[in-house]
């Protein structure tokens, strides 16, 4: 049976316990929001509380298929409600630290409460399966990398991490919680959206560390056959379509060679304005060419098992590692959302946020509303280092960018705030991709591309106003079903096939061939629900649209401007 | 008439064809944006024009989507 360790912050103290039978059917997305709810109806949970408060626990979580060797199935869930966004969130990562919980037989870890002194310790949970809450005060202000460093030559190579680094400890609201990745255990795959890591570091923990148990936790099936036979399927039918795709051929960087020509690509802080270059300058050409010539690669799994591979290294001049897990959403908009063309700039600041333990996103909109306001001169990456380097230390402007695109736009009394929610936006300009605008507008995580971005699906780039609309709703609900099982880029290459994730969920847990247990159950279901808690916690309608600034300055590659009226919108969510 | 392959099949084109002419071609009505890798080099969107598609050539489109 799966285990659930739960963390007294308060006491200090970790204990064991199987995973309650309500929960049991529940992974990544649908089990945190369940969790939740479940401490709201209980009266434990005012969904209206004080992020930062006791009331509000920090979740981590594998998906339904943990444990098994479905590909892609060891995704990381993070969940709590929002110290960024005031909403519900479920913040996903690839990387190893799933992997290890599956192994172990843990299926999900709760850290609640808030220590009563303010002393820093790490989980440790060791080969034997016991788990104890340690000093790490030592390591307080390190970064990822060091931490790293420090946990593997301390317990061996096999350690998977989750921790923060100093934003987190600070409590910032743009703070990640960095996962290690698979192979050599890279802090470069994160949960990195809506401040999980803030409230990590709330909870008094630096990281998570799961060693590689001695004895292997064996999953038990209601129907072992039918899940391998499906299992069988599904990963061949993910290896056929997921090695040609670009996101094996290349990476996620490919997505900037098209979005510079279609104007979904942010430039200048989501200016309108086209950058026909960044796919030659930042794009597929570039990254391939530096790998081959410096020794960096591609086509790399950051979980075992993963078949698609989307993962890389990419290394500097000297062939010196520099990032890994660089993803197209950092390099657009670190890059020419900020006018910066330098790919090895733009893997520099990469990598300073995920040491620093920031959110990628976060900060590519923070230091563009930042350089429209004057603070530093646009395309000036060093400068953009150095505002990098001041959340690190802890300056007084380091405080303000570290919590995120809208402290830094209200700090600096900026027109154009690129956010949601209070989340910015990602690498996809909304007047020229109107159905992931519907989704920045209504998802329940604010501002979130990887709740339906809807580039790709049928067109690359616009669609017809009730197209899309109906594309963002549908891909809504097949992305939260997703978000429970496996990698959204995964995902995209068996969505054809939902019949053969039905049986996988069936063989796994037994009950019916009912179709509508994975689109209803997981999907719909779990959406409503998540909006439910938003509402309760205060969300209204008035809060799904984009900033004005979409509605009302035209894009000057396509002459577009946002125009999904506010009433069209509320539609949505009508099932 | 050439044999190139495309996507890993054999095909015959037109020969004098550009990169930019057979992505227009393989494409049909569709809008979705790809990238071009010829025997085994990105041909950036610029060079899509002045690239001629040779006899022999290995060449990948890939269409491209959303990421993380
Ligand atoms: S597709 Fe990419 S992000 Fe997803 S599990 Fe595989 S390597 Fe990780």
């Amino acid at each position: 049976m799966w285990s659930q360790l739960y963390i007294d912050c308060n006491a200090g103290t970790v204990t064991k316990a199987p995973v309650p039978e309500a929960l049991r059917e529940f992974g990544g997305r649908s089990l945190i929001v369940n969790y939740i709810m479940g401490l709201v109806k209980a009266g434990k949970m005012d969904p209206k509380c004080d992020p930062f408060g006791p009331q509000n626990p920090l979740i981590f979580c594998t998906g339904v298929f943990a444990g098994t060797n479905f590909s892609t199935g060891h995704r990381l869930s993070v969940g709590c409600k929002s110290p960024l966004t005031g909403t519900i969130k479920e913040s996903s990562s690839g990387g190893m630290v799933a992997k290890m919980m599956a192994d172990q037989g843990i299926k999900m870890i709760v850290a609640a409460g808030v220590p009563a002194d303010d002393k820093l310790k790490y989980l440790y949970i060791g080969k034997d399966g016991s788990a104890q809450l340690l000093d790490a005060e030592e390591y307080r202000g390190m970064g990822n990398y060091e931490f790293g460093d420090v946990m593997r030559e301390k317990y061996g190579k096999d350690v998977a991490i989750a921790s923060i680094g100093p934003a987190g400890e600070n409590k910032y609201k743009a703070a990640s919680i960095q996962i290690s990745e698979f192979g050599e255990g890279y802090p470069s795959r994160a949960a990195a959206r809506g401040g999980v890591g803030a409230l990590m570091g709330t909870k008094g923990l630096k990281a998570i560390v799961v060693d590689k148990p001695d004895n292997k936790y064996k999953v038990e099936y209601a129907n072992e056959e039918l899940f391998k036979e499906a299992v069988k399927e599904t990963n061949k039918l993910m290896m056929e379509n997921g090695q040609k795709s670009h996101y094996h051929k290349v990476g996620t960087i490919s997505i900037i060679d098209g979005t510079s020509r279609n104007g979904i690509l942010p430039v200048r802080n989501f200016s309108g304005d086209m950058m026909f270059d960044a796919g030659e300058k930042l794009g597929s050409a570039t990254f391939l060419a530096n790998n081959a010539k410096r020794g960096g690669c591609n086509g790399k799994a950051c979980q075992p098992g993963c078949v698609v591979q989307c993962s890389n290294v990419y290394n500097d001049e000297n062939g010196n590692y520099l990032t890994s897990g660089f993803e197209y959403e950092t390099v657009a908009l670190l890059g020419p959302n900020c006018d910066i063309t330098d790919l090895d700039k733009v893997a520099m600041m990469d990598r300073m946020c995920d040491d620093i333990g920031v959110d990628t996103i976060e900060m590519g909109d923070a230091i563009a509303v930042a350089m429209e306001e004057g603070k530093i001169a646009w395309g000036d990456a060093d400068a953009a280092m150095a505002l990098l380097e001041e959340v690190r230390r802890g300056t007084e402007f380091g405080k303000i960018l570290g919590d995120g695109c809208e402290a830094v736009g209200l700090a600096l009394n900026a027109k154009r705030i690129p956010v949601v929610k209070h989340q910015s936006l990602s690498g996809y300009d909304p007047r020229n991709t109107k159905g992931t605008g519907i989704t920045y507008a209504t998802s329940t995580q604010g501002a979130d591309h990887t709740a339906a971005c809807t580039v790709g699906y049928t067109t690359f780039g616009d669609y017809p106003r009730d197209t899309a609309l109906y594309v963002s709703n549908k891909l809504q609900v097949a992305i939260t079903f997703s978000d429970s099982m496996m990698c959204l880029f995964a995902f995209s290459q068996v969505s054809s096939r939902i019949d053969l994730l039905l049986k996988m969920y069936v063989g796994m847990y037994g009950g019916e061939m009912d179709i509508s247990r994975v689109t209803a159950g997981l999907g719909v279901k779990i959406l409503l629900t998540e909006r439910a808690f938003n509402q309760m916690a205060g969300f209204t309608d008035a809060d799904d649209d984009l900033p004005e600034f979409f509605r009302t300055e035209r894009h000057q590659g396509t002459g577009e401007v946002f125009d999904i009226g506010k009433l069209e919108m509320e539609t949505i969510f009508k099932f | 008439m050439i044999k190139v392959k495309i996507n890993k099949e054999i095909t015959e084109i037109k020969s004098g064809l550009t990169m930019a002419a057979l992505v227009k071609e393989m494409q049909g009505q569709s809008k979705m944006e790809c990238i071009t890798i010829l025997n085994g080099s990105v041909v950036v969107f610029s060079k899509w024009s002045e690239t001629i598609i040779n006899d022999g050539d290995e060449i990948e489109i890939i269409v491209i989507s959303s990421g993380g």
